[in-house]
């Protein structure tokens, strides 16, 4: 049976086939493959391994156990929160358990604009088709969207507009609405009790407390990672080191390029290209009670902008991320907050236009330098327009945009003062849960921080695999097209097996 | 929760941009009552617990029959929490919190924040919000997230939002469930099989 120690006791030097960086999306579905295989694999996660005996629900113990920075990461000036996971399972364990196929028209324009090799649709099926076996991708029954969802389907619908009920990765849902703070029933399939264990049962060893620090190399080759394993009952550190044959470096389009750029690995493109989804949102306030914190907070979505970039889905948020991101403050604020349980709310996701870039601060943390441009602002507009339209056609009594202006919107003619509103950093409420593209796949080593494959350009061993292989931004949630890149780099090792093995 | 702040550029733009800001619109008469902090601190000074326990009260104010930043408080559990987090968190929050109490230019002189009288903080605090400069709005949205963040997530403020709370401690649905937290039991059976291709 498979275990996991974290009490270390003394320094640890280890040799496998494979060494992975990071749990999440892309690094679990890469180590579990391999390890499927045949390969020796050690996986090593700088989070904790936190089971849903730890997921007490409560945010503000969950977050920060959970996330990076404990949920308050942000953009270099403050405009952006920049939710990411760090335990076991990356993101995975921390996100809402939508599930996109990528589309088809992303696809394309990696192949024919960067030059991406066995990346349209056709190629990446097999892939597909073996993730969402395995985290068990299935539509969510529409028995099980709660009225946060289904009013913003009904004020669609009455718009005439388009909209449809999420696929999502749980089994057996309780729809009890914690996913983000981690799946205290083990119901929301992540990387934590799928792949992962998987992974384990094929033979991998799971080293999490283990934070990769530096690299040895000879040449174009890396030999072996060195870092830091913390015993999270003493407190104690202790040295390892794991020699391999093949490393990928899998801590998500933030941390991943961290990595990379302190031990001076890649090229200049390493760091760049960020793309964020960038994300704001608004409430409906009803004159029943919504409880839209009850069930599955993300259901539905309305389609009707995404041929401009623009995803329109329902969510909610616990009182503590909600009251954070009124941007309201005051009696207003405490008022607004005082109808918690008649909100509903949703977001405008946005398939950005803009590129951001992450570098090494002086602490050695990420500084993440990126705000929405003004093609990106002119989305937000349409989006927040339309999600305001559609709340009102739904009955709200008025819908509440994010924004130090206050802005309440309560009939068609205050719509204008959306396209009035500045659009500037820590005026309204943006954020990012999807982060991708800062080591991309490309072609062209001028352009890319890596090949089709995602082996660093100029490295003979070296691959990443996660949210940073993305060339471009996505359009929809992205884990599921994180996972079969994952599966896919596993396939072409193993195909080019005497290469590198 | 975000507070990520350039310090040496707060500060010049604070000190040099931002004088005026509330010249002849506030008054010192009647300054707030200074609080103190109900337990030893971890991380904060209690210079720095006052001036975040001072805006908690404007930024969550205690409405009639309902609790307000400064009952739980806000201050103490931000104490807290940023004592467990990184050196950068910790050195923008005390940034912030010494740039708001020392600082605050009034009628022509620094004043700290804590001494202002409650119109006068509110003022200020607006006077932040609504900047031209970015990094005072970054630095007020700090303020405000933390303060939301902490009161909020406290399970004594949910009765008057109408939060029953988690399902855990309620509902018990432990009992029946394959997985104990041990990765080798999972409700989905699909995870150890070996997939047809």
């Amino acid at each position: 049976m498979p275990t996991v120690d974290t009490a270390y006791t003394h320094d640890l030097d280890l040799q496998a086939d494979v060494c992975v960086i990071g749990t999440g999306a892309g690094g679990a579905v890469l180590a579990s493959e391999l390890a499927e295989a045949g390969y020796s694999v050690v996986m090593l996660e700088k989070g904790g391994y936190h089971t849903r005996k730890a997921f007490n629900q409560q945010e503000k113990e969950m977050m920060p156990l959970l996330f990076e920075e404990g949920g308050a990461r942000t953009t270099k000036d403050g405009g952006i929160s920049v939710l990411h996971g760090t335990s076991v399972g990356g993101s995975t364990t921390v996100n809402w358990a939508i599930c996109f196929d990528p589309p088809a028209s992303v696809l394309t324009e990696w192949a024919e604009d960067h030059g991406i090799e066995g990346i349209r649709l056709e190629d990446l099926a097999p892939s597909l088709a073996k993730v969402r076996r395995i985290l068990n991708v299935q539509p969510i029954p529409p028995e099980a969207v709660p009225e946060n969802g289904r009013l913003l389907l009904d004020g669609a619908r009455k718009l005439g507009m388009k909209g449809g009920i999420f696929e999502h990765n749980r089994t057996q849902c309780l729809s009890s609405g914690f996913c983000i703070l981690g799946c205290s029933y083990d119901r929301k399939q992540s990387m934590l009790v799928t792949y992962v264990p998987r992974a384990l049962h094929f033979g991998a060893r799971l080293l999490p407390n283990a934070e990769a620090k530096t690299f040895e190399r000879e040449g174009d080759r890396i030999t072996a990672v060195k870092g830091v394993l913390t015993n999270p009952e003493t407190g104690a550190q202790y040295q390892v080191r794991v020699r391999a044959k093949v490393f990928s470096v899998s801590g998500g389009a933030i941390s991943t390029p961290v990595l990379l750029m302190q031990n001076g690995l890649g090229n200049a493109q390493v760091g760049r290209n960020l793309t964020l989804h960038p994300t704001t949102a608004a409430v409906g306030l009803f004159d029943h009670q919504v409880k839209a914190f009850q069930g599955i907070h993300f259901t539905t979505y309305v389609s009707d902008l995404e041929p401009e970039g623009i995803l329109l889905e329902s969510i909610f948020a616990y009182p503590g991320l909600m009251g954070s991101n009124l941007f309201r403050w005051g009696a207003r604020a405490a008022e607004t907050m005082a109808q918690y349980d008649r909100m509903a709310a949703a977001i405008v996701l946005l398939h950005d236009d803009g590129r951001g870039e992450v570098r090494v601060d002086k602490w050695g943390l990420p500084e993440i330098d990126y705000w929405v441009n003004a093609k990106d602002q002119a989305k937000f507009r349409t989006g927040l327009k339309a999600l305001a339209r559609i709340y009102l056609a739904a009955g709200a009594k008025e819908v509440l945009l994010p924004h130090s202006d206050g802005l309440t919107i309560r009939q068609e003619g205050d719509l204008d003062a959306i396209e009035r509103m500045p659009i500037e950093t820590n005026r309204m409420a943006v954020f990012s849960a999807h982060q991708m593209g800062t080591a991309a796949m490309g072609a062209n080593p001028e352009a890319s921080a890596t090949d089709s494959w995602g082996r660093l350009h100029g490295m003979d061993n070296l691959f990443v695999c996660d949210g940073s292989l993305l060339p471009t931004s996505l359009g929809v949630n992205p884990q599921i097209t994180i996972a079969a890149l994952g599966d896919r780099t596993a396939r072409h090792l193993v195909r080019e097996a005497s290469r590198y093995f | 929760m975000s507070v990520p702040l350039s310090r040496r550029r707060f500060l010049l733009q604070a000190l040099g941009l931002g004088a005026g800001w509330l010249a002849g619109s506030v008054t010192l008469a009647g300054c707030a009552p200074t609080r103190y902090p109900e337990r030893a601190l971890s991380f904060l000074t209690p210079k720095e617990w006052a001036a975040l326990d001072a805006a908690s009260a404007h930024l969550i104010p205690r409405l009639p029959g309902k609790l307000g930043g400064p009952d739980l408080p806000v201050a103490t559990a931000a104490d807290e929490l940023f004592a467990l987090a990184n050196p950068r968190l910790q050195a923008d929050l005390k940034q912030l919190l010494n740039s708001l109490e020392d600082m605050t230019w009034v009628n022509l002189r620094f004043r700290p924040f804590t001494q202002l009288d409650a119109t006068a903080q509110e003022s200020y605090l607006r006077s932040w919000e609504r900047s031209a400069l970015g990094l005072q709005r970054q630095g007020f949205v700090a303020l405000s997230k933390i303060a939301a963040m902490l009161f909020y997530s406290d399970p004594r403020a949910w009765e008057q939002i109408g939060y029953p709370g988690p399902w855990v401690g309620r509902f018990d649905f432990g009992q029946g469930l394959a997985n104990q937290g041990d990765l080798a039991a999972n409700p989905n059976p699909h995870v150890f099989e070996r997939v047809p291709e």
